[in-house]
């Protein structure tokens, strides 16, 4: 694979890729970095670089979080880690600790139609084929997560 | 259409102004560019992916045929023992047979071994009671005088008239053979 086009896609995609996973788990950085060395492994490159990327990151994610919890039964303190979902923003629309807290208060099915197409890019299509189910479904989950949002943040929208 | 760097850039102009205020967030990432690149082209250097086969290939193997061991050592002891069932068979005794008298086989010589009659006794000539002698008793039972020099008409010869009747021919030594 060209350097050059995976470090395109690196800037382009593994910021959102990154809090794509921490949906699901807490070590999102090892999942998106496996999900590019594989993404490099390729040959031929898949024709949608990015769907593929998210869909080998959501599947890296289930199963390390799979692992985190069973990893976690034998632990006598677990590790209270509370990953900054975004970075501050000097002069935001949205206070980046209010988006955070009220996009992990959506149900899961909700959040990831809502990552995937706002801050990763991908097609209501993408994300169905994506999560297994319909295009129709996924834009209903979407609407409904931003009508939950905009419920919880509309006094901090301009 | 979409491309790998920009999935879907259609549906921005048409966002609201919550989607605006969301999308305006930046993701935080921790993500070490140099380190995936590092790996990437560490894996590019690796074997090809057919060795994972061949690892793979004697483990299962072997794992396989421990499982086939082990359900054979199962079901050999598990085997039920077959028990030795004797039967008893009432088999009909065979009736006494009469009893059978011998053949009694009656057969008569052949006339060339029955004993000759005239052997019985000497014959009346001389030459009759020789061979009866030798028959009966063997050569042995012969008289060490032949029985031609026997005769009363004439004499035995003495040594030295038997020399001199032959010195002559001892004398003469005869034509080169």
């Amino acid at each position: 694979m060209d350097p050059d086009l995976l470090g395109r896609l690196i800037d382009r995609h593994a910021p959102a890729l990154e809090l794509f996973a921490r949906q699901w788990c807490d070590t999102a950085e090892d999942v998106v970095q496996e999900a590019f060395v594989k993404l490099a492994g390729q040959h031929p490159l898949p024709d949608q670089p990015a769907a593929w990327l998210f869909r080998a990151v959501r599947n890296g994610a289930i199963n390390a979080a799979t692992a985190s919890r069973r990893r976690r039964r034998y632990e006598t303190q677990a590790a209270a880690i509370v990953a900054v979902w975004f970075k501050p923003d000097p002069a935001p629309e949205i206070e980046p600790d209010q988006a955070q807290a009220a996009l992990a208060a959506l149900p899961l099915e909700q959040r990831e139609v809502i990552v995937a197409h706002l801050w990763g890019g991908l097609t209501f299509q993408q994300i169905a084929e994506l999560v297994g189910s319909s295009s129709s479904s996924i834009h209903r989950r979407y609407q409904a997560g931003l009508a939950t949002l905009r419920t919880q943040l509309g006094v901090q929208v301009s | 259409m979409t491309t790998p760097l920009e999935p879907d850039s259609t549906s921005h102009g048409d966002r609201t102004d919550l989607e605006q205020a969301l999308g305006s967030l930046r993701p935080a990432s921790r993500i070490q560019r140099d380190r995936i690149l590092f790996r990437a082209g560490q894996q590019s250097a690796a074997p090809p992916q057919t060795g994972r086969f061949a690892v793979r290939l004697w483990p299962a193997l072997a794992a396989s045929l421990a499982l086939v061991v082990l359900g054979q050592g199962v079901l050999l002891s598990r085997r039920p023992v077959k028990e030795i069932e004797v039967v008893y068979v009432q088999v009909p005794q065979p009736q006494a047979l009469a009893p059978v008298a011998p053949e009694v086989l009656v057969q008569q010589a052949p006339a060339a071994t029955r004993p000759q009659p005239w052997l019985d006794a000497p014959g009346p000539t001389a030459s009759n009671r020789l061979s009866w002698q030798i028959i009966r008793y063997g050569l042995d039972a012969l008289p060490s005088t032949p029985v031609a020099a026997l005769a009363p008409t004439e004499k035995p010869l003495t040594a030295g008239q038997s020399l001199e009747t032959n010195i002559p021919n001892l004398m003469n030594p005869g034509d080169p053979s």
